[in-house]
Formats: C-alpha cells, sequence, structure tokens
C-alpha cells in the first residue's frame, strides 16, 4: 500500500540545511512557491545555494534575508518593476556570487542532471562570456565546446546540476504525491528530476480517483515527490493559473521597500519575521483580499468588474 | 510627422520585420505590440512563441508579461520553457526580438554586468532567452533606443551573440542561426554590412539626420550609401496600435494625441 | 448593467416590504445579504419563505420583521411586535407557486400539519375526488437568493450538479417582483456564455447581483463549502436568551460593518477547512 506523503509545512521546511542547494518552481509573478519560503526564512538557515532559471521572487527574499551565497541562474527581473535589487547588490558587494547562464543553459544542465548523463549537448551560450568568463565555476567545469563524432557539427557541451531540493508549488494532488498543474509549466519537470529531494506544495487535496479520471493533467507523479505539503494560497502574494492571480500591491510594496537594506528589514519584520504561521500571512492581508484575486473560470485570470454600477 | 511617437515608429519598424506565415519568439514590451500589430496586418498567419512556454495565444487584452496569464487566453499549447526554446535549437524560429543594456558594432549584447563580472559596479538580469535566441533563431532584430551610453565600443560582458568578433565567428563557434539583421533604434533603423558585420544606418525616421544617428552612437557605424528615410507608419497602423491594440498606453508610452 | 455592491442590494428591500428567502433549510441562505439588511436597520419587514432557517431566526430576532410568514414554529423570543403565521411547508411554497403561474391560488392535497387560515381555503374537487386546499398566491417585493456565479448583465449560474437544489429558489424567482441574487463569483460574459446550459436565472427576471464569496456561510453551499456547524450551534445557543442574543448579533452582524469584514475575521484558515473544492479551470 502506498504511503501518503502528506507532512506539514514545517516538517517540509526542515528538510532544508545550511549550505544546500535548492531550486524552485515557478516564473516571473507566478506559482512561485512564496509560502514554503516565507516559512524557511523564518527557520534562520544559511549559506544557501539557488538553482534557478527565473524564479526572481524566490531569490529576490532569499537575498533579503541573507540566506543566499551562490546563484546559478539565467534572468532574475521583476516584469513591470525593475530589478532584483537585495539580489543584485548582494552581487556587487560580494556577499553573494553568480554563475551565469543562458534560459536553455540552466534547462539542459537539469535535464542532463535529470537524464542521468554527464552532459547534454546544445548550441547556445557557445562563443559568449557565458561560457568563456569564470564566476565561481571552471568554465571548463561548467560547458564546454566539442566537435559532433557522427558529422564534425560544432557543439557546446553543458555539465548536470543537481539540487538537493526541489520546491514546487502546484494546483492539487493526491495524498500519494501525484501532482496536477495547469497553465504553463515553467522548469518544473526538469527541476523535478534533477532534484535529490522533491518537495511540493499544493492549493488542494483531492482523492487518487480524481487523478485517475485526467492522467493527462498530472504533471509529477507520485513517484517523483518525496514531500507535500497541503498550502492554500502557498504561492500568495504571486498567483497560480486557474486559482488567483498576483496581488499587485502586495509586490509593490515588497519592490519599494527593497530600495535600500533598512527599509527592506523593516519589510522582513512585518512580513517574514513578525508573522508565526503561513494563516496569520494571510489573514494579514486579509481573506477578502486573497479571494477579490481569484480568476475567472473561462477568461483564467482576473475578471475586473466594469465600473458602472446600474442601480 | 516629426510628432510622432517614437514608441510607434519603433512598433511599426519591428513589425514590418515579421513576413505572415513565419514563427516568432517574443518578448515583453514593444515585441508584444508589433507582434500583435503584424498579425493584424500584414501577417496574419504568423505563430507567435514566448518563452513562459505558450504558443499562439489569442489574448482579448493586452499582456503585461510573457507570464500574464492573460497571455494564455486562446492559446494553441501551454507547456513549459523547455518547449519554447527548444523549437530554438530545432530551427523552427524564424525570428526572435531583443532588448538590451549595452550593444556593440558586431550587434553584440550585455544583460549581464557593468564593471567586473564577479564584483560589479551594476549586476543586470542575466541573459534569459535573449543568449539562446539570438543565438539559435533563423534571424534576430534588436530593439534598442539610440545613446551612447548603450551602444559602446567595448561590451562589459557579451551576455548575447551577435556576430561575435566579426565575419565567421558565429560559425565557428556553431551558432546555427544568421545572427542579428537589424537594429531598430528611436532615430532610425540599423543594419549589418554583409561583409564587415558591423553595423550601419539604413533608414531615418522623419526629422532625423544621419549625423543626428552617429552622433548618438559610442562606435563608428559602418558606411552605406543607400541609408534613406524610413516610410512613415501608416494611418491603420497608428489606430491599431493606440486604439486597439496597446490603448492604455502599457508599451506604447509616448504617444501624443 | 445589474451589479450592485452589497450595500446598494440591501438598501433595495424598503421598510415594510414582502421580503422572501431562497435557499434550504441547510444550504444556500442568503446570509451576507441578510446580514446587511439586518446592520441598516429596515423596519416592518412581511418576511416570508418556504422553509425554516436560521436567516429566518436571525431576522426575526434583529427588530426589522412585523409578520414571520414562513413554516416556523412561534418563538416568544423572536421579540415584540413579530406576529408569526406558521404553516406547513407545502402550502408556504405553495403560494409561491400560485404567484409564479400568475394564477389566485394553486391547489394542494391536504397534509396532517396543515392548518386552515386566512390564504389557505378547503375546497371540493369540481370533478368529483378528493377534497383539497386552495393556496392563495403570495407576490413577495423582493426575492434574495444566493447562487454560484452570474455576470454583470444578471445571468446567474448554478454548476450543473447542483441544479435540483436550485429548483425551489427558481419558483421563487419567478413569484416575486423583484429578484436580488448574491453570488460566490460574478465572472465575465464569456464565462457565462461558454456553459449556457448552466444559466438557472435569464438577465430577465434578475434585477440585481451582487458578489458575495462564501455569501452562504454559516450554511452551506452546495459544491462550495460546508455549513459552518459549530457556528450555527453557537447562534442556537446564543439565541435563547435576548442579553446573549444581543452579544451574537453584536458579534457576528454589527462589528462586520461589511461582509468583506466578516470573512476577515473568520480568517482563511477556517474558510479553507470549509471549502470543499475551489472551482478550476482544468
Amino acid at each position: 500500500m502506498a504511503r501518503s506523503k502528506l507532512v506539514s509545512l514545517d516538517e517540509a521546511v526542515a528538510s532544508v540545511h545550511d549550505g544546500m542547494s535548492i531550486t524552485a518552481g515557478g516564473f516571473a509573478h507566478s506559482h512561485q512557491p512564496m509560502g514554503f519560503f516565507r516559512a524557511l526564512m523564518r527557520t534562520g538557515v544559511k549559506d544557501l545555494t539557488i538553482m534557478g532559471v527565473a524564479e526572481c521572487w524566490v531569490a529576490e527574499w532569499l537575498a533579503a534575508a541573507g540566506m543566499l551565497r551562490r546563484a546559478y541562474f539565467s534572468n532574475f527581473m521583476f516584469e513591470g518593476f525593475g530589478r532584483c535589487r537585495r539580489f543584485s547588490e548582494g552581487i556587487e558587494n560580494g556577499t553573494i556570487e553568480a554563475e551565469d547562464h543562458s534560459h536553455f543553459g540552466m534547462v539542459m544542465r537539469f535535464m542532463a542532471a535529470g537524464l542521468g548523463l554527464p552532459f547534454m549537448p546544445m548550441r547556445s551560450q557557445a562563443g559568449t562570456d557565458i561560457m568563456n568568463v569564470r564566476g565561481f565555476e571552471n568554465p571548463s567545469d561548467k560547458a564546454q565546446m566539442f566537435r559532433s563524432p557522427f558529422d564534425g557539427e560544432m557543439l557546446s557541451l553543458i555539465s548536470p546540476l543537481n539540487p538537493d531540493i526541489a520546491v514546487i508549488h502546484a494546483a492539487r494532488a493526491d495524498e500519494l504525491g501525484n501532482v496536477e498543474l495547469y497553465g504553463t509549466t515553467s522548469v518544473i519537470e526538469e527541476q523535478v528530476r534533477a532534484a535529490a529531494t522533491v518537495i511540493v506544495t499544493v492549493e488542494e487535496i483531492v482523492s487518487t480517483d480524481e487523478i485517475r479520471r485526467n492522467p493527462q493533467a498530472t504533471l509529477i507523479p507520485g513517484m517523483m515527490v518525496d514531500k507535500l505539503v497541503h498550502l492554500p494560497y502557498g504561492a500568495f502574494p504571486l498567483g497560480i493559473y486557474g486559482y488567483y492571480e498576483y496581488d499587485n500591491a502586495a509586490l509593490a510594496e515588497y519592490y519599494e521597500a527593497s530600495r535600500s537594506p533598512k527599509t527592506t528589514r523593516l519589510w522582513l519584520d512585518k512580513w517574514v519575521h513578525g508573522i508565526k504561521s503561513h494563516w496569520d500571512y494571510l489573514d494579514a492581508h486579509g481573506a477578502s483580499r486573497l479571494l477579490s484575486r481569484r480568476t475567472d473560470p473561462h477568461l483564467g485570470y482576473k475578471y475586473d468588474i466594469p465600473e458602472e454600477v446600474a442601480i | 510627422m516629426t510628432g510622432i511617437s517614437r514608441d510607434i515608429l519603433m512598433a511599426v519598424a519591428a513589425s514590418r520585420e515579421i513576413r505572415d506565415g513565419e514563427t516568432a519568439f517574443i518578448g515583453t514590451g514593444l515585441p508584444m505590440v508589433a507582434a500583435y500589430l503584424a498579425k493584424a496586418t500584414h501577417a496574419p498567419t504568423v505563430s507567435l512563441v514566448f518563452e513562459s512556454g505558450i504558443i499562439d495565444p489569442a489574448p482579448i487584452e493586452l499582456a503585461s508579461g510573457v507570464g500574464d496569464y492573460k497571455l494564455v487566453y486562446g492559446s494553441t499549447k501551454v507547456a513549459g520553457t523547455f518547449y519554447a526554446l527548444s523549437l530554438l535549437q530545432q530551427g523552427k524560429v524564424d525570428i526572435g526580438f531583443l532588448g538590451t543594456a549595452e550593444i556593440d558594432a558586431f550587434g553584440n549584447l550585455n544583460s549581464t554586468v557593468i564593471g567586473d563580472y564577479r564584483k560589479p559596479k551594476v549586476r543586470l538580469p542575466g541573459s534569459g532567452g535573449a543568449n539562446d535566441i539570438a543565438s539559435m533563431a533563423k534571424r534576430f532584430v534588436i530593439i534598442a533606443r539610440a545613446d551612447r551610453k548603450r551602444f559602446v565600443e567595448k561590451l562589459n560582458y557579451l551576455t548575447t551573440p551577435g556576430f561575435l568578433d566579426g565575419p565567421g565567428a558565429r560559425e565557428a563557434a556553431g551558432l546555427p542561426g544568421a545572427g542579428p539583421v537589424k537594429v531598430i533604434t528611436d532615430l532610425g533603423i540599423l543594419g549589418f554590412d554583409p561583409h564587415t558585420k558591423r553595423m550601419r544606418l539604413e533608414e531615418t525616421f522623419p526629422g532625423i539626420k544621419a549625423e543626428d544617428v552617429q552622433d548618438a552612437i559610442g562606435f563608428r557605424l559602418e558606411a552605406y550609401s543607400r541609408a534613406k528615410p524610413a516610410i512613415p507608419p501608416t494611418s491603420v497602423q497608428i489606430e491599431l496600435l493606440t486604439r486597439k491594440i496597446d490603448p492604455t498606453g502599457m508599451y506604447i508610452k509616448d504617444f501624443q494625441v | 448593467m445589474k451589479h450592485a455592491s452589497l450595500k446598494q442590494a440591501a438598501a433595495m428591500v424598503s421598510d415594510g416590504a414582502i421580503l422572501a428567502l431562497g435557499g434550504s433549510e441547510t444550504a444556500r441562505q442568503p446570509m451576507a445579504l441578510v446580514r446587511e439588511i439586518i446592520r441598516q436597520g429596515k423596519k416592518g419587514l412581511h418576511l416570508c419563505g418556504y422553509r425554516q432557517g436560521a436567516d429566518f431566526d436571525m431576522l426575526a430576532r434583529s427588530g426589522c420583521v412585523a409578520i414571520l410568514d414562513a413554516p416556523i414554529s412561534a418563538d416568544p423570543s423572536h421579540g415584540d411586535g413579530v406576529v408569526s403565521k406558521p404553516m406547513g411547508r407545502t402550502a408556504a411554497f405553495a403560494r409561491f407557486e400560485a404567484a409564479a403561474a400568475d394564477l389566485p391560488y394553486v391547489l394542494v392535497k391536504p397534509e396532517t400539519m396543515q392548518l386552515v387560515s386566512d390564504g389557505i381555503v378547503a375546497v371540493e374537487d369540481v370533478f368529483g375526488g378528493e377534497a383539497a386546499l386552495a393556496v392563495r398566491r403570495l407576490d413577495p417585493d423582493i426575492a434574495i437568493i444566493h447562487a454560484h456565479t452570474a455576470d454583470i448583465y444578471g445571468n446567474v449560474q448554478m454548476d450543473m450538479k447542483f441544479h435540483a437544489d436550485f429548483i425551489r429558489d427558481l419558483v421563487l424567482a419567478r413569484a416575486a417582483k423583484c429578484v436580488i441574487v448574491s453570488v460566490e463569483q460574478i465572472v465575465s460574459p464569456q464565462s457565462i456564455v461558454s456553459a449556457p446550459w448552466k444559466t438557472v436565472l435569464p438577465a430577465e427576471v434578475v434585477d440585481c447581483v451582487v458578489e458575495a464569496p462564501y455569501g452562504a456561510l454559516p450554511t452551506a453551499c452546495e459544491g462550495r463549502y460546508q455549513a459552518d456547524e459549530d457556528a450555527l450551534v453557537e447562534y442556537t445557543k446564543a439565541s435563547r436568551q435576548a442579553l446573549t442574543a444581543r452579544q451574537w448579533f453584536d458579534a457576528h452582524v454589527y462589528i462586520s460593518g461589511s461582509h468583506a469584514l466578516y470573512l476577515d475575521r473568520l480568517g482563511m484558515k477556517h474558510i479553507q477547512s470549509l471549502t470543499v473544492k475551489q472551482p478550476i479551470r482544468a
């Protein structure tokens, strides 16, 4: 009889130790596991390495909390706002080390790891400083040019990245850890395959029958999942497709606060350290505000009720 | 005519680069409105791909970014980042559009650092899909306002390949795409000399002289005798952009009525 | 367009109006609207319905009601000046069927608990069969109903699975002169149009729609959330005495000046614990 993967948020967060490498699912202002990371930020874990593609909010908040030592990544930027200031300034003042990639380069590193291969051949990144300039990794350990033995074509080979922990926020799962996600799936499939331990937080827990009724919606089968947490609004203040959009005011509040280390600390005190639990965080915004971010069942995004009210 | 918004000039110029029936890789900003303008005018069957994994969306409202849920609406396929980017490697993508912090005479781009890589003066966002698009799309177009701080002799860091260090360099690196074909600025449209692979002025926008463009560029532009004024945007294009595609001025910011 | 705020919708209920409530004994009682009606201090309402429920009870104790015209046992603690008109459930519902059909009365079979009173008269079968009861029509001035979704034009939908639960609300909507519907979510017109079979009330019969997520709490909403049994028990206990009832009203109706505040005070953990299934676009 397969066992339930369900654990509490605290138990899942306790999987992360000092010095570990983590990768998080999501993209732009969508489906990053912010509930998990807020809880992690309260534990004081440090010296983490992030292996990321574009999970800007995870990288930025870890940097803001002083927990990030290194980053393998492609692009961290707040669409519609501007740069990830704490992350960028961490690199500028030498407290965070960076190893750059293109999007596809990072995807290929996870894919190599996930396929159990020593490298993946690819065509981009070649000829540029991404391949030639050292971050904290020897360029030749990261990627090398290679002539195909079959036709002499020039390719690059990129080495694998194996995160200790992948943290994914998704839509629904059954207790066995079969996970459904709607909308775009970012780099989740590759991250899950590459990571040693996979933690998934989900909006809803459903029965296995529900999963079996629609198997093509299953993004991650249970055999790939180690720990599962039922965490409604676990992406908030970001969004998750099919449930809620991101809360622009909350994102803007962080973006403003990130202007200086001092105002960032005030923000952290208010929204992370001063709040004991995920539910307290949600209530600090208010249930009515969370519910106002719900997406329209047909449009897939929040429907703005037109201003004019007839009566 | 000199009152025409720079954003409109750039968006229209970008849309003209898209041919009907092509597959175009689109990023946030002016490329998005340019793509929808092309789709609404001369390129109705263009297939749009976004790095978020969205294929061929039919949004009814303009999306604020490539991850915006508005952009999922009406899409024919919704997948992951791998799916969208691997189309590039296979050679399925005809054209891509890129912005940039710095650009040199060979169309190489920097979006990584200003200053030393390991201890930069300014850390920029990083490559994202830019290096992939520039490496592997059949061709790509850069959209960037002309400025001596942007158009520089030497990049702080070479994030994204134009022609690298000159003729033959892309081929030697095994890059499959042909490289940059146009640089659309707010002053005019530049291209690349087919022999030297260096940037040259090809079209000027209304009220702009060739000297104005060179003054705003921090390196010597290759001479090109056939530079000419750009065809102005049509009233249909302006109407579509400002009334239908981007009525709230999300990307077309400097439109003056 | 028929979308209004909760305050505006409740303001449509005038003092002395004949007000009917939809829903069932356990589900989709239009509680958000009821709380707002109480907050607005309505007077002299003729409250009518086809069932009993916590919503009727709350209104009866709130000082808003002059006549309680539903199958509810009389209770002296309902407060001064509340006149009860008890009746059986069948006749109670038949009054609205008559109004919905625009008939002066409909016939029902006599039932053991049915009292003959004004508005209910024994009649002979014109074809010579068993005697029946004629139940005179009752036309509510306003009916308030809670449903799943609606667009701003007033098209109201329920998930297909729960259409059968909406049958009595349908009749009430046709009987009433003015229909106010609170819904879990106001959705886009495209959402309505993409699944027209879900529509239970077309815009033509709806006067006003209001967005009130979890607007039936503490009662259930089929397919959305369970009833808050603890809260209902708490109310029943508190309502037995005037002092505790007043404290309950202060704590649960008056202090939450809006539905948004009511939800905020319930808290997400509690709300999530009651939620059956979030509607998703799969």
